[in-house]
Formats: structure tokens, sequence, C-alpha cells
């Protein structure tokens, strides 16, 4: 197991080779959490049928990312590290639903997206609902189409009377197969696909991309472009903030608050458009830097902008957090305790609200973030419920504006893009790389893993918050009133695409 | 002769149009306090048309395809024993009148809870289950507060407790003002808006009334509409009654005109509540409506005491 820092490449060949149950072991003692884990087939027999796969688990305290592999052999069986460590579930649902491995003592071996090239064989009819019996038990099944204009995703609850006993969550609707869509071809030419994963987390997922091409390619970026993309990274924070609270602020219909949100949020992507010509921050990220420069003009319409934004945000924090009528319904609705955020290792929002000091940012190894990172976490109530949730987006909002605020005043002088020869660099073969980043949800990470040739992809894996923190909703309404769902959901603002991959 | 015509054109006028132009109201102003154009006033009579025309897509458990139709028509015909426009009733000096208006709205739930079971859906289920839930409270709220006011008025029709509020009094003041209140709160839940329910976000988990009809379609979710505007223009007619009694001596023309002016009055104080207050949880509902029953027995209290 060796330690990694951002943007690091490890030869693969040189990395050791762990027992599964050696690596269940280490990572029970520390208590890792998994952030990201990518197979590729070892072993085939000569039909080309995988007969064992070779799996790198990036794995974390909180303050440390570590590296390790292991062998998976698929025709034995192997205890799961689940059964002691919760944050693994997932992880290992996607490696038996893939490549149908066979976990023992799994808590809850299910199909997790109902890929086209499954290994598993189970159809979406059929997948095995938990169930609850007895008196005034009811259950009720919402979506995957839902009645208001929000991504596909089936919600099953299982009630007594009012109140929710269990919660499961059943998604996959979105999977468009972007991990095997990413294989096999050449490393430069992703971008598109890598900014569609999901439209809201467009710069911080094609920021780790660049970033891993470009340590891969050994291409260092001028100092304007690191700020400029640390720019649209944060503008696109503050702009799902700002949608987040007023969801919120609409599904307790209070409706000044979502207006005034909603309204603030098209300054930010405004803004956002105002630099590279798409409000979602398309085609900002270039390998090698970003492609649209800020001015002496430009900069000075943000700054207004931007300054205007925050006293809006501040605005909207006195009235919203101040309004008795809206404070009943968020308080102590939906709580993530912090031993629960802990132990199933919840990133993002959803971790900070529960009171752990979670944030990529501080471990990121980026000037810009080091000089900020000291008053990263601001003290108020944290309950981790709805509430918290809400005042950490806000603790969040000014904290990016502030940033960007701060950069664009000393924005540095040169070149926005690295000057490279494509016909020079060669990309290193069997390299990993792992770049992650504090995006608009949590902890986003990618796992690059060239093939033999170099060039191509044998692995892809983005992975995006959302597919570890949905486990948060299914915990969080347990015990609450099945009316207060709609709330506690949007409080967490989970994307079911970059999820469902 | 011609004044009876004049009474049942000019009430039968207004049950119909009114309640699509409160509701247009109330929209027009949340749109003013979320700073947006909004739709027009005249959009909810263009929607309810709209949903006239269109076909209807009928759940194949549907035994009973007539619900929606008596659920409205059991309100209209609770309409016609309240006093309107013209100070009088459709079916005026009705004996028990008011007991009657009661048991109408009643039958009317009854028919929208039976429509959303048949449905067969949990949604449905637990939809009604929350209507009935609080309708108790607010039933009991109202029966309360009228037998109060016929308790008053020492009389058993809408005309005559309406009529002992027409010399100004402390009395007549202080009762007058809390069962205002009273039926605003009641109407508040029977019309389902904010903090009671909210009718504009679609959140089937969240809704009460409007959960209750997602799975009609059509005339049958017009009609469904239909009462739940038509609840509130019935309610805003008996607080108007109350308050304009003093001024039924005055000509018709200038009645009907403060009539009208009234019934703006409260769409805008309702669209002001729906925009500055958020939704209630749905445990505190039942608290909210006690507040209304709570203050029924402090008038029925209150009443006994001026009366005897």
């Amino acid at each position: 197991m060796i330690e990694l820092v951002n943007n690091q490449k490890v030869d693969i060949k040189k990395l050791e080779i762990l027992e599964y149950d050696e690596l269940a072991e280490i990572c029970a003692k520390n208590k890792f959490r998994c952030v990201n884990c990518a197979a590729i087939p070892y072993e085939t027999d000569e039909d080309n049928k995988v007969k064992k796969i070779r799996v790198f688990y990036v794995v974390s305290n909180n303050l440390f990312y570590f590296l390790s592999s292991s062998v998976l052999d698929l025709s034995l069986k192997y205890n799961a590290i689940s059964s002691k460590l919760a944050s693994w579930v997932n992880f290992e649902r996607e490696l038996y639903e893939n490549y149908n491995v066979k976990f023992v003592n799994h808590p809850f071996l299910k199909p997790i997206r109902f890929a086209h090239n499954r290994a598993i064989d189970i159809e979406l009819q059929d997948y095995p609902f938990f169930k609850i019996n007895g008196e005034g038990i009811h259950e009720v099944g919402v979506g995957p189409v839902h009645a208001g204009v929000i991504e596909p995703g089936h919600f099953r609850f299982m009630c007594r009377g009012e109140k929710i006993d269990h919660l499961e969550i059943q998604l996959g609707y979105q999977h468009r197969g972007i991990t095997e869509l990413l294989k096999n071809k050449s490393i430069w030419q992703l971008k598109t696909l890598i900014e569609s994963i999901a439209g809201d987390s467009t710069v911080i997922n094609s920021t780790l991309y660049a970033s891993s091409v470009e340590s891969l390619a050994q291409i260092r970026i001028p100092e304007r472009a690191a700020a400029i993309r640390v720019i649209g990274i944060e503008l696109e924070r503050a702009a799902l903030h700002f949608s987040t609270l007023s969801g919120i602020a609409n599904d307790v219909a209070y409706l000044t608050g979502a207006a005034f949100a909603g309204a603030t949020r098209t300054y930010v992507i405004n803004s956002l458009q105002s630099i590279c010509g798409n409000r979602f921050g398309h085609a900002l990220i270039g390998i090698g830097g970003v492609n649209f420069d800020i001015d002496e003009k430009l900069r000075d319409e943000l700054i207004a902008t931007l300054t205007m934004v925050k006293n809006r945000a501040i605005t909207l924090e006195e009235n919203m957090l101040n309004s008795p009528s809206v404070l009943t319904r968020l308080e102590n609705t939906g709580v993530i305790t912090n031993e629960t955020a802990r132990k199933t290792g919840f990133t993002g929002v959803t971790a900070k609200a529960a009171g752990l000091n979670i944030d990529c940012r501080r471990l990121a190894n980026n000037v810009f973030y080091n000089k900020y990172c000291d008053e990263l976490f601001e003290h108020y109530p944290k309950n981790g419920d709805v509430l918290s949730r809400a005042r950490q987006r806000f603790v969040e909002i000014k904290y990016s504006l502030d940033m960007v605020l701060d950069i664009l005043k000393n924005l540095p002088s040169g070149a926005i893009k690295a000057e490279f020869d494509l016909s020079q660099i060669q990309i290193p073969a069997d390299t990993l790389i792992f770049s992650f980043g504090e995006g608009p949800r949590g902890e986003n990470s990618h796992l690059l893993i060239t093939d033999n040739q170099g060039e191509k992809a044998a692995s892809y894996i983005p992975r995006d918050p959302s597919f570890v923190n949905w486990l948060a909703l299914a915990l969080s309404v347990r015990g609450n009133q099945i009316s207060d769902f709609p709330i506690c959901n949007k409080s967490f603002d989970l994307s079911y695409c970059g999820s469902d991959l | 002769m011609i004044n009876t015509l004049c009474n049942i054109f000019f009430n039968i006028l207004l049950m119909i149009f009114a309640p699509l132009l409160m509701v247009g109201v109330i929209k027009k102003v949340k749109a003013f306090f979320a700073r947006r154009k909004g739709p027009s006033v005249l959009q909810v009579i263009y929607d309810i048309r709209r949903l006239f025309l269109k076909g209807e897509i009928i759940s194949s458990f549907v035994r009973m395809n007539y619900t929606s139709a008596f659920a409205l028509g059991s309100l209209i015909a609770a309409g016609l024993f309240v006093p309107q426009i013209t100070g009088e009733a459709v079916l005026n000096n009705f004996s028990m009148d008011f007991l009657i208006f009661v048991y109408l709205f009643g039958l009317s739930r009854f028919f929208s809870a039976v429509n959303a079971l048949q449905m067969a859906s949990s949604f449905e289920g637990m939809g009604s289950s929350r209507e009935l839930v609080f309708s108790i409270t607010g039933e009991l709220t109202l029966m309360m507060c009228l037998v109060s006011l016929a308790f008053f008025g020492s009389s058993c029709d809408f005309a005559g407790i309406f009529g002992a509020f027409r010399v100004p009094s402390i009395d007549n003041l202080s009762v007058g003002v809390l069962a205002c209140v009273i039926l605003f709160v009641i109407m508040l839940l029977e019309g389902c808006r904010v903090p009671i329910d909210d009718p504009t976000t679609h959140l089937e988990l969240t809704m009460i009334h409007e959960v209750m009809i997602l799975d009609n379609s059509g005339v049958s979710l017009a009609y469904f509409i239909y009462s739940g505007m038509l609840k509130i223009y019935l309610f805003s007619s008996i607080i108007g009654s109350i308050i304009l009694s003093e001024f039924a001596h005055l000509s018709c023309f200038i009645y009907g005109g403060l009539f009208l002016l009234l019934l703006f009055l409260i769409s805008v104080i309702i669209g002001i509540i729906e925009s500055v207050q958020a939704r209630l949880r749905m445990v505190h509902v039942q608290q909210y409506i006690l507040f209304a029953a709570g203050l029924a027995v402090i008038l029925l209290i209150s009443v006994i005491f001026v009366r005897i």
C-alpha cells in the first residue's frame, strides 16, 4: 500500500499485489474508506474470457490517500470488506455487477446500475427490494418518472403510517456506459465525454481530466490558467449551492426565497458564460491550461457582479434562516450523525454539515487552495440536519465567492495555455494516475490507467461523490415523516447521472 | 319576481367565475412577490377550459366514475345556501341551512376520498387518510363556529345569523372578528392553501388534497380543481357577509361592489401569506387547526356569556 498525492503517476507493474483478505484487514484496522476503484483484466482464457481481474483501490483516512491493488479470481469466493466497512458497499456492488465477483457476507449485494454489459444474470423487474411485513406497514414506490423536472430514479419506501422505516434507492436509469466509452480511445480525445458526465459538475470533471493528462504528459500549466480553473470550479460550486437552496425554499413553499435564490444563481452561471461562452463551463478547460482568458474589462465586470451576488447571498441567509416557518421545517429533519458520516465515508456538504472536516481542497496540492484552506471550516451548530446542510451551503457560497474575488483582484499575468508539441510527447504505458478535487457535491476523483501501449486508457473511472452519498439520503429519512422526504432529498441534491455514469 | 330572478342570476354567475378569478389574483400576487410577471388573471379560466376539452384516462379499478361530479355537485348545492353578492342566498330563508352547508361540504369530501381510494394507489390512500384526519378537527371547528354564530344571532339560518351583525356594537365586533379568523383558517385548510398544503409544488409525497387527484385527468380533474377554488369562494362569501352585513341596507350596487372588493382583498391576503410563509410540517398541521378550534371554543363561551 503506497501513499498517493494528487496527480501522482504510479507504475502498476511495480505495485505490489495484496490478498483481498489482507487488504480487508488493513482497511478495517485503519478504518479506510474507499475513494475510487478500477478493475482491468489480469488473466484471460483462450476464448478471451476474463478469468482474473486486477483491481486498484484508492483508499483514504481523510488526511492521506493510499493506493493498493489485488487480483480477484472470478471463480473464487471472497469475504466482502463491506461486512466490516460500510463505505465499501457500493464499490463491491459495482465489482459484483461488472465482473460477477463472488462476495460472501456482503450486506447488500444487489446490482447497482443495470449496465448493459453486466456480468450477472438479473433483470430490472427482478430487483430484490428489501421488504418489511407487519401490521400497518405499507409500501410506497416513487419514480423513476417524477412529478417534477428531475432526473429519473426509483425510491421504495417501507412506511408505518406516515413514518418511514426504510428507504431503498434504486438507480441506473441514467446509465450511458461512460466508463466503457472512455476506454480504448486516445486519452487526448476524451474531453467532450468527460464534460458530459454530469452537467452541473462540468468544470471540476474536465479539470481533473486535464490535470491527469498533463501529469502523464509532463506539461506544466501557467499560473494564470491555474487561477482561471479555480475561478471556474468555485463559480460552479456557488451556482449549484444557489440552485439547491432555491430547491429547498421551493419544497417548503417559501416562495420569495426560492425566487431570490434562483435569480441569484443566474448571475453566477451568467458570469461563467461571460468567461467561456457556456453557462455550465463547457470548453473552459483545455489540456495545458484554459481556453479562455479574462481581460481587464471582463475582470471588472466579474468583480462587480460577484460582489453583488455575495451581498445577495448574505441577504438570503439572513431572511431564510431566520424565518420561523422555514426553520421549523429544516430543523432536526433528515439527520446524518457524525458517526454515520464517518462510518459510511460520506464527503462534501453531507459530511461537513455532520461536523467532519473533510475537504479535498485542503489536500489537493493547489497553490490557490493552500492559501485559503486554513479558514475553510466555519463554526456553527453542525447537527447534520437539513438546516446544517443549508447553512453549510451558505458558508461555501461565501467562501467560494471570496476566493474568486480575491483571485480576480490579484490575477497572475502570463499565458493561459502551456506550449507543447504533441509529437514529442510520450505517454507512459501501464501507468496509473489518480487525481481528485472538491467538486460542488464533495470529493470528485478520476482514476486513469493507461494500457500497455500508452496513448489509450485501459480503464478510466470518474467517480462522483453522489455514488457514495446516495446512501446518506436513505439513512437520513429513517424515522422521518414521509412528507419530509422531498426536502431531505433536496438538501443533499445528489447527481443521478454522476452516479449512474 | 324580477328581484328573485336577478338574485339567482347574479349569485350563480359569481359562483361560476369568482372562484377562478380569485385564484388568478392569488397567483398574480405571488408572482409579484417573486418579482415575476406571472400568468394573466384569466389563465385559470383557460386552464379549466382546456381540461374540459380534454379526454380522460380512467383507472381500470374505478367502479364509480361519477364521484368527481358528485363532489363538485355537493359543493354547488352547499353554495346555494350561502348569501353572496346580493346579500341573499339563492335558497333564502331556509331553516337550519348552515347545518346543510357543513354536511354538504362533508359529502363532497366523502366523494373525493372515495374517488381517491378507488384508484387503488398507495399515494391516494395516503392522501385521503391525511385529508380526512385533518378535516375531523376542521369540521368540528367549523360546526362550533357556526353554532356559536347561530346562538349569537338567535337564528337558525344564514340570513338571521348575518342579520345579527347589522348593528355595530362592541359585542358584534369581537364576535365577528373571532368568527372571521376561524373561518379564514378553515378556508386555508379546505382550499388547500399554504401553510397547510401547497398547490404549486407537485411533490406527491407531501401533498394532501392534490395527491387525491393524481390519477384524475380531463373533465374529472377540472371538477376537482374547480371544487378547490369554489371552497375558497364560499368561505370568503361567509366572511364577506359577516363583515358587510352593516351595509346590507345600502343599494344593491354598492353592496355588490363592496362584496367584490372584499373577495379581491381576501385573495390578496391569501397571496401574501403564501408568499412570505413556508408550509407547515405535516405533523404541525393538526396543531394549526387546533388553534382555530381553540378560538372556536372561546367564541362559543363568549357568545354564551353575551347572550345569557
